[in-house]
């Protein structure tokens, strides 16, 4: 929904005081006036159904329309999840969030990232502010509150007492937050410490703005870490190659379950970081995605090296994410080619194919690991897996190649192979069949006319053995056997 | 001579509104996508082929009309079907009135549960 006046809204203010079953209510990007965002306030504020409320980028309420609907919104008990991102916020919106939540245990996911913050007196701007997220982390991290989701990027005012709470509070699962110039290393110890105790709950955190030393205390503090699945530190721009050494030299000996590692966008992992980054993902069986995005200070030396992680038979890695980085050559195209024969988890290798200087050299040894066609045993012995790779590589669309691997059944996808890529359709290896035991063919034509796709093989086949049909010479057969 | 990119406009405008003909008759589509809908000067054509599928559609359960601008309240202002769960109007044009006659409709949607 998108208009600046407030009729509509008045009509959906009714509408959300009869409803029974609507749980979701998305106003994201909507010109809502001040006035428009009170009456909703109101409104919200007398509904029971509505979980999950999210009023994303909405830049036409002023902090003081925010504050009106939060004040009129602090009746609700029911929601949820609340999505205020990027909006205009300054600490007396913070403040009622506080007041307004205070005491709701129902509230289990808030995202307040990306603010567009205002201050209330110029001159005290910093110290307003902190006060005001000091005041909503206050409230919602309370040891009752029950939060499990807590998005606070783009608050520049996390101090050592608000690293503190995020630490100690025992029911967040998922926490987003950057590092900021009032936090010491006091705070980062807590906050490490917290994460390292073997109750920890949080499993999913996204931080930036680290640096070398806070880096290497969350380090640290996951070599005893048994509950993270998902980390992402992507943007660390400040970090040196050596603290990332350090940092996956521990991942190689923690126990630490990732599912998901995101280090896009991270100058300091350069080519003399990846053996140690090879060897310690390599040998986490639970790691499913990695990305690298824009990591432009890798070489194809880092590349080629990188490439041996998929190698591991303990790889579990599904989604290999390299966006953004080298200009694909064929050593680099032929180096990851070479790692995925045999590798039956990878399914998305994202590559950089812009701007692509491969040749069908590289290209050809790609499409040889998906579909060796040489023979009946070396299509069934390629890659089945592999079924993304981000697009074309320059002229060359291998995408008949990695749809095929998308069907459900791997039988299927070697069945499809054979026939269009060593029978040709029926065009070729014809002879394949003339030395087959008699009673092996009527299995074989089974599984020709299994389906549509095998229909031109069956077609050209029963041409080329005319005998096997003849029912002349058949019934000549029979005869001769009754004598 | 004819401009070649204006007869692939064409032949695009007539598929379109071909298969928009072909799903106005239809009466068992549940997930029904229409956003980013391209109107151009065609608006009105396409809203009178569609309307009989919202006025007739019972078994409509989730509508994408996301950008769908000025053709979102008509559409909304002809379903006759209440079991719709899932609704998608961002960004759909119409002047307030119209909206807020519009978005009246969607208090007699008991099975609402998702609105965008």
């Amino acid at each position: 929904m998108n208009n600046k006046t407030t009729n509509w809204i008045v009509e959906l203010g009714n509408m959300l005081q009869t409803t029974t079953k609507l749980r979701e209510l998305i106003l994201s990007g909507n010109d809502i006036t001040d006035e428009g965002a009170a009456i909703l306030g109101a409104t919200l504020g007398r509904n029971s159904t509505v979980k999950k409320l999210s009023m994303q980028q909405i830049g036409s309420i002023t902090t003081i329309g925010m504050q009106s609907f939060l004040q009129k919104f602090s009746n609700n008990s029911t929601l949820e999840e609340l999505n205020i991102s990027d909006n205009h916020l300054d600490d007396r919106v913070l403040a009622e969030l506080a007041r307004s939540f205070g005491a709701s245990t129902n509230l289990k996911s808030l995202i307040i990232s990306s603010v567009k913050e205002e201050s209330s007196l110029n001159s005290l701007n910093h110290a307003l502010n902190q006060y005001g997220w000091r005041t909503l982390l206050n409230s919602v991290l309370r040891p009752d509150s029950g939060i499990e989701k807590l998005d606070i990027f783009g608050c520049d005012y996390i101090n050592d007492d608000g690293l503190r709470l995020l630490g100690n509070n025992s029911t967040l699962k998922t926490l987003t937050f950057a590092n900021s110039r009032y936090s010491t290393f006091d705070g980062w110890d807590a906050f490490c410490q917290c994460l390292s105790n073997p109750g920890a709950m949080l499993e999913e955190l996204t931080v930036q703005c680290l640096g070398n030393t806070t880096l290497g205390m969350l380090t640290n503090s996951l070599g005893n870490n048994i509950k993270l699945r998902k980390l992402n530190l992507e943007c660390n721009r400040n970090i040196s190659p050596e603290v990332w050494q350090i940092f996956f030299n521990t991942l190689r000996t923690s126990y630490v379950p990732l599912d998901e590692l995101y280090l896009s966008e991270n100058r300091g992992i350069n080519d003399s970081v990846i053996p140690s980054m090879a060897n310690a993902l390599g040998g986490i069986s639970s790691l499913s995605i990695l990305n690298l995005s824009y990591c432009t200070s890798i070489t194809t030396v880092g590349w080629m090296a990188l490439s041996t992680i998929l190698h591991r038979p303990t790889s579990g890695i599904t989604q290999l994410i390299l966006q953004g980085n080298v200009t694909m050559e064929d050593n680099i195209l032929i180096g990851f080619a070479n790692a995925i024969v045999g590798n039956s988890r990878l399914e998305t290798l994202y590559l950089e194919n812009y701007q692509s200087r491969a040749t069908y050299i590289g290209v050809n040894v790609l499409i040889q690991v998906l579909c060796n066609a040489s023979s009946i045993e070396s299509i069934y012995t390629s890659n089945h897996t592999l079924k993304n790779i981000g697009g074309r590589i320059g002229d060359f669309d291998l995408s008949p190649y990695l749809d095929l691997n998308k069907l459900e059944s791997k039988a299927a996808v070697v069945r499809q192979k054979i026939i269009q890529y060593y029978f040709m359709n029926g065009d070729k290896n014809k002879e394949e069949f003339l030395d087959m035991e008699l009673n092996m063919i009527p299995h074989v034509i089974a599984w020709m006319g299994m389906d549509d796709s095998g229909l031109s093989l069956l077609y050209n086949f029963t041409h080329s053995m005319p005998s096997l049909f003849d029912s002349e010479s058949m019934k000549v057969e029979v005869r001769k056997r009754k004598r | 001579m004819a401009n070649p990119e204006d007869d692939d406009t064409e032949k695009c405008i007539s598929n379109m509104k071909a298969f928009y003909r072909g799903l106005a008759g239809n009466r068992s589509v549940k997930i029904l996508t229409l956003a980013n809908l391209y109107i151009d000067k065609y608006g009105e054509d396409i809203s009178a082929i569609l309307l009989p599928f919202f006025e007739h559609n019972n078994n409509l359960r989730s509508l994408d009309l996301a950008d769908a601008h000025e053709l979102s309240p008509k559409f909304l202002l002809s379903i006759n079907n209440k079991y719709i769960r899932y609704l998608d109007i961002y960004c759909c044009g119409g002047d307030d009135e119209l909206m807020a006659k519009s978005i009246s409709t969607l208090e007699t949607y008991q099975s609402l549960r998702k609105l965008s």
